[in-house]
């Protein structure tokens, strides 16, 4: 049996029994120190801190209980391979998960094209046929989805839009119908609301798409010189750069979000009012229980924001004065500030309901 | 040393069926491995010949969509866990590795028939997912589905886990055998190549294995007590799932084709009758590709809406992996460079490897850049790609090896002719089957899917006809091999005049495998013509 | 051409080596190894629930902060005392099977049983207290005591993580007794205690995972 050759300590090692002694008493010791220190709050620190007390923990146990300390290299290898290797499986992991969904999303800058040269922004700012026809092509293919292929507000898309996408055939404009202000809001998209930025297209692009759409438009204005300072149009042009502001992944994630809503936690108010059964079916899932405000996050739109719905106690606003007012409001929403629009109410409800908000306003 | 062609050898003494159930010799392990991932493997391939009969026209050819469903599923699952994991580390590391070192077995020899038995159960569980309805979640799990679905996951998801465990201890016994059993002489750069693509591949199945294990049973707990950390709706994450499962399935690729480049090194230098060139080179590239195998998991997930600042460093990692990959396919055509070769069966598939297993790897590259990968992402591309890998890689590195060391595990050869004719079908229908698919998949065919449009029907068809290719390959291959069980000429011990060890004993090798102590003085010791070693 | 050869003894033990290896001591320290290579693979198979937690909770520390405090940090430090002991006497067994003390290592083992009983004990007496509290896995999850996030996310950690620890105490349990009864039975010396030799080397990695779980789980609050 001479073969497999050479060992060359062929006896056990053995440690002094008061080694084991001695490290017991320091592992007790150390479960006492990191039970005190958890009963003080180091904010951030309290995390490593633990650690740190465990791993010295465990590294006791493992010198001296598993006694590897004392043995070859080749065990040792294996605990400091496993050590690596979990180690390499937290970071990798936590570069996905943890940056994925810190709600941040990332900026792209593209190089421009034409977006810092005044001449060609205002030569782009005039209407021509060509342009209008190119627009109508783009439109076709970034927009109609919601806005209908006729302009009409009515895409396909729209039916899953809380508030609803502009209707081009109205006439009605909420930011402004001259070239530069419908310039501005493609390129800025709507917070709030499903209108994301557009930046990623080139300034020409945009422009072709104002064009287009002011054609379809029955009422528009022109510029006005307050339209072109508040757009930056008269200086500085940069910030029409192309730019992708916010990633795809990133809006399709944030949409197929549940909305969340911190309400204060309290009882209905006026819970036998006619109306209070309406309200806390429809509204209070916003507004709070008996209209004190909430805040409302992660709703599905892009960008992904949070909202705050005011108080209304000793609300003066007209709304609560004039129960048409307040109809117009409730039915249809308001555009850019998340409200959506809820309708469907026969006309008691729609008493009941503002009687109930009169009510919760201290009227 | 001298070799004693004996009428005793492992296979006949002691005798009995019970005596092989109950055996705890490495060879007969191996060779009872051998058998059942065969088995599985053509368990695996009908199912894969049913999903290409499927094909050969749109719509409907012979089974509905949710059969379809289940056919891929099973094809995948039977082929990843039940036959290409196990097999060549099982099987021929079983009856090799020992031998290759000098040693009489390996070092737990009763945790090694454990594995088996442990398989069998894994084994069992997997085919009760079978009889109940089958699975349709593809062999990755992916969650959300894979938590709804009413299939029977949960039977196909314990079988996985306990599979893995069987894989498991085979490579933490090869971990210890080749650390602790070594004949005298045979130091780590004294290893045949073989051994060190074993050892790589053991390391990654002790380090990859228990991360599968833990993901499918989290699926198991998620199914059963809704642990809800896959479920979105229960604030889960179900992409923190494909980081579980491909941080094991991902090195399981390497569990995979490793082996197969370690039998092509063996195969290689002993048919060009020359030492390995680059011999270091060879030994650690195994080592630097089980270490990488853990850094580059997330390029499966380009598409899943992981951070760029992941895809990032995946798609640099990976392409990190090509370099030893690339050394060991240099270093084996360097062999070849002024060596005597000879075309012999193994040599072939050899060959065909290198052929099939580059063009596998350069379109690997086409996958890690990102913005390729989403136009190639879940098309037919990426199936040819790894069936280039997988099957052109590993299967045909198996062949290679089932042919190379048939004589030596039970005494006989087979017919050589025929064996050509078997490569040959092989290499044919094999780039029929799979060359198609990257020019489908480069056009936008989706995998997975039941029906296509009808402008592929062409490619379909070629791809069908050509596994029909495949199958008639592997029919007359195993005619031919157990044909030669009964009636082949008698083996010499060392019929390629090949320099490892396992060919200085007799074929078949003895139970005791060295009958005196063998001592070893360098690897592939070609250019020294050794009297002592018999040719016989 | 005789498979047959002379079997060897380790001195003093009716320890028959198997034939592939050369000495006891071979056997012996292949054995560790194969010891060591499996607990790589035992962390690595809690690894997967601790980068888990780490995800979870670095996604919403607030509700990891609120539910820990549903968990009771005594209970928890009586078991990691429980379970420090329960490594200090595996350990001495060992130490005084290697001073050929057979009895003393014997009671050792005893001892460490008990621990790991008492353990689990408590670790009952935790559980039913969640099962009422309806403090249970995500989807089962009908506490109403804690307002951030998801909270069910926490105690399905909680779940997995000590229900696979408590496997591996049980499992301890079952080898502890079998290695207590072979002492017992006078099998192992100062020359062969392979067996208690590995099943320490589980015993302190159970212990090692417990002393992670136990800040990470309870004294996050």
């Amino acid at each position: 049996m001479a073969h497999h050759g050479n060992h060359k300590e062929e006896h056990h090692h053995v440690t002094p029994l008061e080694i084991f002694h001695k490290v017991f008493i320091a592992l007790i010791g150390l479960t006492v120190l990191t039970v005190v220190t958890s009963l003080y709050d180091f904010g951030m620190m309290n995390m490593v801190v633990a650690m740190a007390i465990a791993s010295l923990k465990a590294a006791l146990v493992i010198m001296f209980f598993m006694q590897l300390k004392y043995d070859n290299i080749l065990n040792q290898l294996c605990m400091i391979s496993a050590i690596l290797f979990v180690a390499i499986f937290i970071l990798i992991t936590a570069s996905d998960v943890i940056v994925r969904d810190n709600g941040r999303p990332m900026r792209i800058e593209k190089a421009a094209q034409g977006g810092d040269d005044p001449a060609l922004m205002n030569k782009l700012r005039a209407v021509t046929d060509d342009q209008v026809a190119k627009g109508k092509v783009l439109y076709a293919n970034n927009c109609a989805s919601c806005h209908g292929a006729t302009g009409g507000g009515d895409g396909p898309g729209a039916a899953a839009l809380n508030p609803k996408p502009r209707n081009f055939l109205s006439g009605e404009w909420k930011y402004g119908s001259s070239p530069t202000r419908i310039f501005t809001t493609i390129t800025n998209g709507v917070k709030g609301t499903g209108m994301s930025s557009y930046s990623g297209m080139s300034v020409e692009e945009r422009y072709a798409l104002v064009h287009y759409v002011r054609s379809i438009s029955p009422q528009k204005s022109d510029d006005s010189a307050e339209d072109l300072k508040a757009a930056g149009l008269d200086g500085d042009f940069s910030k029409f750069k192309p730019k992708q502001m916010v990633d795809v992944g990133i809006v399709m994630e944030n949409m197929a979000q549940v909305d969340q809503v911190e309400l204060p936690q309290d009882r209905q108010k006026f819970s036998d009012h006619p109306g209070a059964k309406l309200y806390a079916q429809h509204c209070a899932s916003c507004h709070g229980l008996s209209g004190q405000g909430a805040k409302v996050t992660a709703v599905g739109v892009n960008p992904p924001i949070a909202l705050y719905t005011t108080s209304w106690n000793g609300l003066q606003a007209g709304w609560i004065q004039d129960s048409s007012a307040f109809k117009k409001i409730v039915s249809e929403g308001l555009t850019g500030w998340g409200k959506p629009g809820i309708g469907h109410f026969n006309s008691d409800e729609w008493s009941q309901l503002y009687s109930y908000a009169r009510a919760l306003s201290g009227r | 040393m001298s070799v004693a062609n004996s009428d005793v050898n492992y296979i006949n003494s002691p005798k009995g069926l019970w005596s092989w159930l109950v055996t705890i010799d490495h060879k007969r392990i191996g060779i009872m491995y051998l058998f059942t991932t065969l088995a599985f493997f053509a368990l695996g391939g009908i199912f894969a010949l049913l999903l290409r009969i499927e094909h050969l026209t749109p719509g409907r050819t012979i089974m509905d969509a949710n059969q379809y469903n289940i056919a891929f599923t099973l094809h995948g699952a039977i082929m990843v866990f039940m036959f290409i994991v196990p097999n060549v580390p099982a099987a021929f590391g079983n009856f090799f590795l020992p031998i290759m070192i000098g040693a009489k077995d390996v070092a737990f020899p009763k945790i090694n028939l454990l594995s088996y038995y442990v398989f069998w159960l894994g084994a069992i569980l997997a085919v009760c997912a079978i009889i109940f309805g089958g699975v349709d979640t593809g062999w990755t799990f992916y969650t959300p589905y894979s938590i709804r679905t009413n299939t029977a996951v949960i039977f196909m998801a314990s079988g996985a886990f306990i599979m893995g465990m069987s894989s498991i201890l085979t490579g933490l016994n090869f971990i210890v055998t080749v650390h602790k059993l070594r004949a005298p002489g045979m130091t780590f750069f004294h290893l045949p190549l073989f051994i060190w693509g074993i050892y790589a591949t053991a390391i990654i199945q002790v380090l990859a294995t228990p991360v599968i294990g833990m993901t499918v049973a989290l699926l198991i707990m998620e199914r059963v007590f809704g642990i809800g950390f896959f479920d979105p709706a229960l604030g889960g994450d179900p992409i923190l799932f494909q980081h579980f499962f491909w941080f094991y399935s991902h090195p399981a690729v390497y569990i995979m084709i490793v082996p197969g480049m370690a039998i092509i090194s063996e195969i290689i230098p002993a048919f060009s009758k020359k030492t390995i060139f680059g011999y270091k080179p060879i030994a650690y590239s195994s080592l630097a590709i089980a270490f990488a195998s853990f850094i580059v998991w997330g390029h499966h997930m380009f598409t899943s809406g992981q951070s760029y600042l992941a895809s990032l460093l995946f798609s640099v990692a990976t392409i990190i992996i090509g370099v030893p990959t690339a050394i060991k396919i240099v270093n084996w055509v360097a062999t070849m460079y002024k060596g005597k070769v000879s075309w012999e069966t193994p040599m072939l598939y050899a060959m065909a490897f290198i052929f099939m297993f580059s063009i596998g790897g350069l379109t690997g590259l086409f996958h890690i850049s990102l913005a390729v990968s989403v136009h190639l992402h879940d098309t037919y591309f990426v199936v040819a790609h790894f069936h280039y890998v997988m099957m052109g890689g590993t299967v045909m590195a198996m062949l290679g090896g089932l042919h190379y060391w048939w004589p030596k595990m039970f005494g006989v050869m087979y017919n050589e002719c025929l064996g050509k004719i078997g490569a040959a079908l092989m290499f044919i229908g094999f780039n029929m089957t799979f060359g198609s698919q990257f020019i489908m998949g480069n056009l936008g065919m989706p995998r997975r899917y039941y029906d296509y449009a009808e402008r592929f029907q062409p490619l379909h068809q070629v791809s069908t006809v050509g596994s029909w290719f495949i199958a008639a390959s592997f029919l007359l291959t195993m005619s031919y091999l157990i044909y030669s069980l009964f009636k082949g000429k008698k083996a010499p011990a060392n019929p390629w005049d090949a320099k490892s060890l396992e060919w200085t004993i007799a074929s078949p090798p003895p139970t005791e495998n060295f009958l005196t102590d063998p001592v070893v003085t360098e690897p592939y010791p070609y250019g020294t013509p050794n009297k002592a070693r018999s040719h016989a | 051409m005789s498979g047959h050869h002379e079997v060897h003894y380790v001195e003093g033990t009716k320890h028959a080596i198997p034939h592939h290896f050369n000495s006891g001591y071979h056997e012996f320290d292949a054995s560790k190894m194969g010891m060591w290579v499996f607990l790589v693979n035992e962390i690595l198979l809690f690894s997967a629930l601790f980068v888990a937690y780490a995800m979870f909770r670095a996604k919403d520390p607030v509700m990891f902060h609120e539910a820990s405090h549903q968990l009771n940090k005594w209970m928890g430090g009586l078991n990691t005392i429980v379970l420090l002991f329960s490594s200090l006497t595996m350990a001495l067994s060992v130490g005084y099977l290697q001073r050929n003390n057979t009895k003393r290592a014997s009671q050792m083992l005893i001892l460490t049983f008990l621990c790991a009983a008492t353990f689990m004990v408590v670790k009952y007496f935790e559980y039913s207290h969640k099962f009422h509290a309806g403090l249970l896995t995500a989807k089962f999850y009908t506490f109403e005591g804690i307002s951030a996030g998801h909270p069910g996310l926490f105690f399905s950690l909680y779940f997995m993580m000590t229900g696979l620890h408590g496997l591996h105490v049980l499992i301890g349990m079952g080898v502890i007794a079998w290695v207590w009864w072979r002492t017992r039975r006078g099998d192992f010396n100062e020359h062969y205690f392979t067996p208690v030799e590995v099943t320490a080397l589980y015993w302190h990695l159970v212990d090692l995972v417990w002393i992670f779980l136990f800040p990470l789980l309870y004294l996050i609050g």
